[in-house]
């Protein structure tokens, strides 16, 4: 309980860096949203550019509406959580042989799996916090708009997304720390892996179908906006999502069990 | 009774030896110097105890349970100094000491602040605030505050004025004098002589010799100096003899043995002045070192 506590503590103020802004960014684009509500010119002129939102993994939506709108910007919600949390996942396991505080920590009376699991458990709940955080901006924001049926089941289907797409980063990042021997560069590689794969899946999205084999390994490709507006999440990635999660995790507390800390 | 039994442990980096068949023990109630110059494998026995990495074989038993399967129940009491202090930066003092003490099921508060007393710390600055020779102090205090039934000290001093360094001292022997069985590493002699029982020496890696402290200065070898004229004749070069210098007026030279033999070639020369004195336990040292 006192590591929970501490790893809390120790990383609010990262969360909160990343709440507020990405917060405000949300509420500027529902002001944005103001002017296109409604205007069926603007939807016309839209469909113009379907190749292009397609190409960054947003939906072609209508975007006079509130859902169709979100859909289009929710790359800016995939994207930041899903860094968020590969990077808070590999700095939450590689922060105590980056500042030296292992050779502390670990001549304590502790278990490596208690830290490890201590560490999981807050590096799960801030990624919970900071999903619903912005994803509730989000759907508060949007509410002074006319809203449809579908919209709270649109948004609470696309935190889920967004959750599970965090997951799979969050324990690719701390397997990495707790694996790699460059522990000071895992946080680097994590962001790395991601843009790489954000890219590929950009590149997917370009050439309309003929790169869909690789869609298994990006995850930004497994809960799209389109399917959480559809209401759709695809079992097999849920399963690919919860598989490699587990193997992660599994493997960190592994490996950074038996392996000699660096000092 | 033995607190520390180190069984033939080794730890290979890769290729890259750290230490090698350390094979040692350290009895109930005595403070034992741990000796050795910088990256001879103090610190790679040390962090092995104390689990932080894994012995390649052999093994450590601390109160009589595997250092490694056991290691959170044995490090309940150990209290652990290390060479460079680093804590979590952004934390007041007092919350990292009322952090570490949480992991003990004991109550630290009174120990905390007498200890604190004793060492000059303030406890209400951020550690980040702290200069080194504050930061070990919070080390001292952190080491000490469950009041730990084995110390486990690496080069210790480092940082600290000669003044705190003497409370240091009194204080660790206080701790021994209630109890505490001490591992104290070091590369400073004199430190080790004014506290250790007994020494393990260690050198590349491997323990040379483990010794008395007092023993080792007594019993073993003495340091000669002899002036006098036309001496250069290797007369002094006998069994037990070691570290000769010969000059024609001046002949040094450490010996180990019968002190009749060189009296007698003493006797039969004509002297200025004739030093025997105890070696220092650097010039003791030396001898492993060559």
């Amino acid at each position: 309980m006192n590591i929970i506590k501490r790893e809390l503590k120790a990383n609010l103020k990262s969360l909160l860096f990343w709440i507020i802004p990405l917060g405000a960014v949300m509420y500027a684009a529902s002001v944005e949203f103001n002017a296109f509500a409604g205007d069926s010119a603007i939807a016309d002129a839209m469909k113009q550019f379907e190749f292009m939102f397609k190409a960054l993994g947003s939906s072609v939506a209508d975007m006079t509406k509130p859902e169709g709108f979100i859909s289009i910007v929710s790359l800016y919600i995939y994207l930041p959580l899903a860094i968020y949390s590969g990077l808070l996942g590999s700095g939450i396991v590689s922060k105590e042989e980056k500042d030296k505080t292992a050779e502390y920590l670990f001549t304590l009376p502790v278990k490596r799996y208690e830290v490890i699991r201590a560490k999981l458990i807050v590096a799960v709940v801030y990624s919970m916090v900071i999903n619903l955080a912005i994803v509730g901006t989000v759907y508060l924001t949007y509410l002074r708009f006319e809203v449809s049926d579908g919209y709270f089941r649109f948004m609470s289907n696309m935190s889920l997304g967004v959750f599970l797409t965090q997951l799979i980063f969050l324990g690719i990042g701390m397997l990495i720390s707790s694996v790699l021997k460059q522990y000071k560069k895992s946080g680097s590689i994590t962001i790395g892996l991601l843009m790489g794969t954000f890219m590929l899946s950009i590149l997917i999205g370009m050439v309309d179908g003929k790169l869909d084999f690789l869609k298994f390994v990006v995850p930004f490709q497994y809960f799209p906006s389109a399917d959480m507006l559809a209401g759709t999440f695809n079992f097999g990635y849920v399963i690919i999502t919860l598989v490699v999660t587990l193997i992660s995790v599994v493997g960190t507390f592994y490996f950074y069990k038996n392996r000699d800390l660096h000092i | 009774m033995n607190v520390i039994e180190f069984n033939k442990l080794t730890k290979y980096y890769g290729d890259v030896k750290g230490c090698k068949d350390v094979d040692f023990n350290v009895k109930q109630g005595e403070i034992f110097g741990f000796i050795g110059p910088n990256g001879a494998g103090k610190s790679t026995t040390i962090r092995s105890m104390l689990s932080l990495i894994y012995p390649t074989s052999g093994s450590v038993t601390i109160f009589g349970k595997d250092a490694i399967e056991f290691g959170s129940e044995v490090r309940k009491e150990i209290g652990y100094l290390p060479s460079e202090v680093f804590y979590y930066d952004k934390m007041k003092v007092i919350d990292l000491l009322e952090y570490s003490a949480s992991f003990y099921d004991r109550d630290c508060t009174d120990r905390i602040k007498e200890l604190a007393e004793i060492m000059e710390l303030n406890l209400n600055r951020r550690i980040q605030d702290l200069s080194y020779g504050n930061k070990k102090k919070v080390g001292i205090v952190q080491g000490l505050l469950h009041s730990p039934k084995l110390l486990v000290l690496d080069e210790p001093t480092s940082g600290l004025d000669p003044l705190m360094q003497q409370k240091f001292f009194k204080l660790i022997a206080e701790e021994n004098k209630k109890g505490a069985t001490v591992l104290f590493s070091s590369h400073i002699l004199s430190e080790v002589q004014q506290l250790c029982d007994r020494v393990a020496i260690i050198k590349d890696g491997e323990i040379v010799s483990v010794e008395d402290v007092k023993a080792l200065q007594h019993d073993n070898y003495k340091k000669f100096t002899v002036r006098g004229t036309g001496l250069n004749n290797g007369r002094f070069n006998i069994d037990g003899v070691t570290q000769l210098v010969e000059r024609d007026d001046k002949v040094k030279f450490f010996y180990k043995g019968d002190i009749n033999k060189i009296i007698e070639i003493v006797s039969k020369l004509v002297l200025t002045d004739l030093v025997v004195e105890e070696p220092t336990l650097e010039e003791i040292f030396m001898h492993y070192y060559e």
